[in-house]
């Protein structure tokens, strides 16, 4: 998005730099978007030059002794006929991280529905079809008949 | 408000082609008539017409009156409606109301008024037939978002 001028002039008049400026809402969208669709969360940990390599941390402990752990896997295999082929996820905690290589990956045939209901944060086997009402909030148990009268009474 | 169920049941439906061009012919043809000018009265009775064709169960609690709206609208793949008392109002809010491009292209410019004036009078029917007399009257209070999102209130 192009940024406004008087933005650009505002950062420049309280001497800051006008790259600064960030589009806080669009950061809230994109993480609210994360935590509801497993597969953009997925897609999302992957830069291009991550795809298809394994990840390696250096973690250093309290004692300053450094250990290796993977971290952060994230490997998303495009078919030739564009469907996902594999999603491999974890998460650890990243301090240093360096490139050891590329990984193997496992074919997981997964399949259209499967991709689907990830992207609609349903469980894999899940109809997309099947209407969903746990979004409906839940109405009063009151009578009507006494809600009526305390409505025509206001 | 932009919650991710809006989005998610957006995702998944979009109105028949066919519609979209008949509704827009009959809503351009209509509103070209002299007395359909203002068309949000004919919708009205359009809506309530619909409520006296789709009549709903019996219906002790506002709980039980919500639950029979939403399995009309979603067997009509129209949305879903949300019941609650606040501040001597009882506030009707229906989302999902606009289902594909139906808000854009099936009934033209005036697509608003349409589609809501048609909800507000299937509301008023069938709270009427609950035991809501004619002192208390549903209507509109928001403009749909983008979402279909849209707020009646039933007061006197």
């Amino acid at each position: 998005m192009k940024k406004p001028n008087d933005v650009e002039a505002l950062f420049i008049a309280i001497d800051e730099d006008p790259d600064k400026y960030q589009e806080i809402t669009r950061d809230q969208d994109a993480v609210l978007a994360i935590e509801r669709w497993p597969l953009i969360a997925a897609i999302n940990q992957i830069s291009p030059i991550h795809n298809g390599v394994a990840v390696e941390s250096i973690v250093t402990d309290e004692t300053g002794m450094a250990s290796k752990k993977n971290h952060g896997q994230t490997t998303l295999e495009i078919a030739s006929d564009n469907k996902v082929k594999t999603i491999v996820t974890t998460s650890e905690l990243l301090v240093e991280e360096k490139f050891v290589g590329v990984e193997q990956s496992v074919s997981l045939n997964i399949s259209d529905i499967t991709i689907e209901n990830s992207l609609r944060g349903l469980p894999p086997q899940s109809n997309v079809l099947t209407i969903d009402t746990s979004h409906i909030a839940s109405a009063s148990t009151e009578d009507i008949g006494s809600i009526f009268k305390r409505l025509q009474s206001q | 408000m932009i919650t991710p169920k809006k989005i998610d049941y957006r995702i998944q439906r979009q109105s028949a082609r066919q519609w979209r061009s008949l509704l827009a012919a009959t809503a351009h043809g209509l509103c070209k008539q002299f007395e359909f000018k203002n068309a949000r009265p004919v919708m009205h009775m359009i809506g309530m017409q619909f409520g006296s064709q789709t009549s709903l169960p019996a219906c002790e609690t506002l709980a039980d009156l919500q639950s029979a709206m939403c399995s009309v609208w979603q067997d009509m793949d129209w949305g879903w409606v949300e019941l609650e008392e606040n501040g001597g109002v009882l506030r009707i809010i229906h989302h999902g109301s606009t289902n594909g491009n139906l808000m854009s292209s099936s009934f033209g410019m005036e697509t608003p008024i349409w589609v809501t004036a048609f909800l507000e009078g299937t509301y008023q029917k069938w709270l009427a037939a609950m035991g809501a007399n004619e002192t208390l009257r549903v209507q509109q209070v928001s403009p749909t978002d983008e979402f279909g999102s849209t707020e009646y209130q039933l007061s006197a």
